[in-house]
C-alpha cells in the first residue's frame, strides 16, 4: 500500500537543534546534459541549473541541487505546481532533451537548523561537514545512519534535508535520539 | 575502511561506494558461438590478485556514476581513478 | 593509612574523601586516586595471582602498561566487568572491586598448589593427562577445565548503559598528551591545522606533572611549571581539540582510527545515571601522502 504518511516530529528543540518538517513542497528530478535542455529548464525556472560538483542555485522560487553530472533536483513551495511541472514535462520530456520527473511525493525534507547540527549528522555520517562550515550553499548526497539522504546545507547551520519517505520516519526517530545526547 | 577520491564528488568514505569487480572485461563479440566453458569464463571467471589490480566501483550512495579504480588490493592504496571510457593508466 | 601517601600534589584532592569496597572490604581514597594508588595507600599490595600458578601479585607501573594488578569490577550480573587494570579506573563512590583468579580469597588461594607441584606439569602436560581414561572428560575434566580458564567472570546479562559513536575528521591526530604530544599538537594547530591530541589519563602532561625537583628543568624551571604554561596555553588555541580518558583502539588504513572516551566511568554511580557510558570516536585524520594525486 502506499504509504502517504509524514513522520511524527515531536520534542523538535533539542539542545540548541531544531528539527522541522517542510512539507508540502514541490521536488522534480531533471537529467539531461544538451545545451537546449539546459536552455530550456533556464526559460522555465529562470535558474541556472549549478555545473560545479556539490553546489546548488536558487532563484526567488525555486532552489536547484546538483546531484550527478547530468542530474539536478528542483524544489520549491508553490502552489500551482503541477503548472510548473506540466510546462517542464512539455519542454523537455516531450521533445527528448533530457527526463522530468515529479519526486514530491518520494522524498520528504527536513530542515535542521542549530548550532550543533553537524554534530548529530556526525554520530551516523562519515562525510566531513568542515566544508560545509565554511561555504553557504553546499549541497551532498550520503549516508546518514544507514539511509540515503540529499543534504542542502542553506547557509551555515541551517540544512535542508531529504529523505526517502519510507526512511523518513526512522530517521526522524533517530535524530531525535542522537540530539538528546550530543 | 579506505576513501575513494570520486571523479564527480571528490573524497569520499568507502561506505558510500559499492564495487562491481574487476575492469575491463570485453564482452565477447559473438556470445552465441562460444562454447559453455567459454562463455563462463568470461561471466565468472576473475583474477582475484595480491597486488595491483584494475577495478569498477560505483558511487551508489552518491552520484550513483560508475567509474574505474587502480587499487592495490594487500594495502587498499589507490594509484589513480578514472572515468568510465578513459585510457586506463599504463604500470 | 600508610604512609605511603604523596601529599598535597595538584591532582589528587585531599579535602574530598571516597569510599570504595575492594574484596568485601571498605577502604577510602581521594577524589583523583586510581584504584590503584588508593589501595596502595590503604596498604594493601597484594592485588590478584597470576594466570597458572597462582603466584602473589602487585601493582608494577601506573597505567596501561599495567600486567599484575588486574580486577574485577562490580558484582551485578549485567554490569560487571573483568580484567580492569587498577591503575587506569579512577576511584568513584561506591565502587566496588575485587581481586580475580583467586579461591576462596587471594590472599589463601587454593589455585597457589599448582606453584608447589609445578616442577610435575612439564611442557604438554595437558595434552597428555587428560586423555585418559576417556570417561572422566564429560563428567571430571572439562568442569575443572572450563573452572580454571581465564581471569575475570564475564557479565550474563546485556548491558543496560548507553554507548554512543561519533565521526570526526582532523588535519592531525597527535596521541599521547605528553611532552612531546603537547608541543607536537601546539605546533600544528599553530600552523593553521585541525587539530585532536588524545590522552587516556585524566590530565594531559604525562609522567612530566610530576617532575618537580631540580633534576628535572626546561628554560630554567621545573618542567611541571614550564608544562603546567603550556597546557594553559594550548586550553586557548582554537582549532586545537584535546580530548582527555580517551585512548586509541585502533588504527587502519587511509588514517583511520578508533579512540574510546571514557565519560562517566569515573563519576559516582548516582551521577553516572542517564548518561552516556563511552564514546566511540571514528576519527580521520588527513591523508599524509598525496602524491598520487596528478596535477
Amino acid at each position: 500500500m502506499l504509504n502517504t504518511h509524514y513522520p511524527q516530529i515531536t520534542d523538535n528543540k533539542l539542545n540548541d537543534v531544531e528539527i522541522s518538517l517542510q512539507e508540502p513542497i514541490s521536488k522534480i528530478n531533471l537529467r539531461g546534459k544538451s545545451k537546449e535542455f539546459f536552455a530550456k529548464v533556464g526559460k522555465v525556472l529562470s535558474l541556472i541549473l549549478p555545473n560545479e560538483a556539490n553546489t546548488s542555485s536558487f532563484s526567488e522560487n525555486f532552489n536547484a541541487i546538483w546531484l550527478s553530472p547530468d542530474e539536478w533536483m528542483v524544489y520549491f513551495k508553490n502552489d500551482d505546481e503541477k503548472v510548473i511541472f506540466n510546462k517542464l514535462y512539455s519542454e523537455i520530456s516531450k521533445v527528448n532533451y533530457g527526463s522530468v520527473t515529479d519526486i514530491s511525493d518520494q522524498w520528504i525534507c527536513i530542515n535542521l537548523k542549530g548550532s550543533k547540527i553537524y554534530d548529530i549528522l556526525s554520530a551516523g555520517c562519515s562525510f566531513n561537514f568542515d566544508q560545509f562550515l565554511k561555504t553557504d550553499g553546499l549541497s551532498t548526497q550520503t549516508i546518514v545512519n544507514h539511509i540515503d539522504v540529499i543534504l542542502h546545507n542553506k547557509n551555515t547551520y541551517n540544512i535542508n534535508l531529504f529523505v526517502r519517505r519510507s526512511f523518513s520516519e526512522h530517521l526522524c526517530l533517530w535524530l531525535n535520539d542522537s540530539a538528546k545526547f550530543i | 575502511m579506505f576513501l575513494i577520491n570520486c571523479p564527480f564528488c571528490g573524497e569520499r568514505d568507502q561506505s558510500e561506494f559499492s564495487s562491481g569487480g574487476e575492469a575491463h572485461i570485453v564482452r565477447p563479440k559473438q556470445p552465441t558461438e562460444l562454447s559453455d566453458d567459454e562463455w563462463a569464463e568470461f561471466l565468472f571467471m576473475r583474477k582475484n590478485i595480491k597486488g595491483v589490480q584494475f577495478e569498477r566501483w560505483n558511487h551508489s550512495h552518491g552520484c550513483r556514476k560508475w567509474f574505474n579504480v587502480v587499487r592495490d588490493t594487500s594495502n587498499d592504496k589507490i594509484h589513480s581513478v578514472y572515468k568510465m571510457g578513459e585510457k586506463p593508466p599504463v604500470k | 593509612m600508610s604512609d605511603l601517601r604523596v601529599h598535597k600534589t595538584k591532582y589528587i584532592n585531599e579535602t574530598k574523601r571516597v569510599s570504595f569496597k575492594y574484596d568485601g572490604k571498605n577502604y577510602f581514597g581521594y577524589e583523583g586516586d586510581t584504584l590503584a594508588s588508593a589501595l596502595l595507600a590503604n596498604g594493601v599490595h597484594l592485588i590478584g595471582r597470576s594466570f597458572k600458578y597462582h603466584r602473589p601479585r602487585g601493582i608494577m607501573s601506573c597505567g596501561s602498561e599495567e600486567p599484575n594488578a588486574i580486577c574485577q569490577i562490580g558484582d551485578k550480573k549485567d554490569l560487571t566487568e573483568p580484567n580492569v587494570r587498577a591503575t587506569e579506573l579512577e576511584i568513584y563512590e561506591g565502587l566496588e572491586a575485587f581481586s580475580q583468579n583467586c579461591w576462596p580469597n587471594v590472599k589463601f588461594d587454593i589455585g597457589g598448589i599448582n606453584n608447589l607441584i609445578s616442577p610435575l606439569i612439564p611442557a604438554g602436560f595437558y595434552y597428555k593427562t587428560f586423555m585418559w581414561p576417556k570417561s572422566f572428560w564429560k563428567k571430571v575434566y572439562e568442569p575443572l577445565i572450563r573452572m580454571s580458564a581465564g581471569l575475570g567472570k564475564s557479565p550474563t546479562e546485556p548491558d543496560p548503559d548507553m554507548y554512543d559513536h561519533k565521526y570526526v575528521h582532523y588535519d592531525v591526530l597527535v596521541i599521547g598528551g605528553g611532552l612531546s604530544g603537547i608541543i607536537s599538537a601546539k605546533i600544528a594547530a599553530k600552523s593553521n591545522l585541525k587539530t585532536l591530541l588524545v590522552d587516556d589519563k585524566k590530565t594531559i602532561g604525562g609522567s612530566t606533572i610530576y617532575q618537580s625537583n631540580d633534576s628535572f628543568k626546561i628554560d630554567d624551571q621545573h618542567s611541571s611549571k614550564w608544562l603546567e604554561k603550556e597546557i594553559n596555553e594550548i586550553s586557548k588555541i582554537d582549532n586545537l581539540t584535546v580530548k582527555t580518558r580517551t585512548s586509541i583502539a585502533a588504527y587502519h588504513r587511509y588514517n583511520y582510527l578508533l579512540a574510546r572516551e571514557n565519560l562517566t566511568d569515573h563519576l559516582s554511580i548516582k551521577d553516572k545515571k542517564d548518561k552516556i557510558r563511552q564514546r566511540l570516536w571514528k576519527i580521520r585524520a588527513k591523508k599524509s601522502n598525496r602524491s598520487d594525486r596528478r596535477n
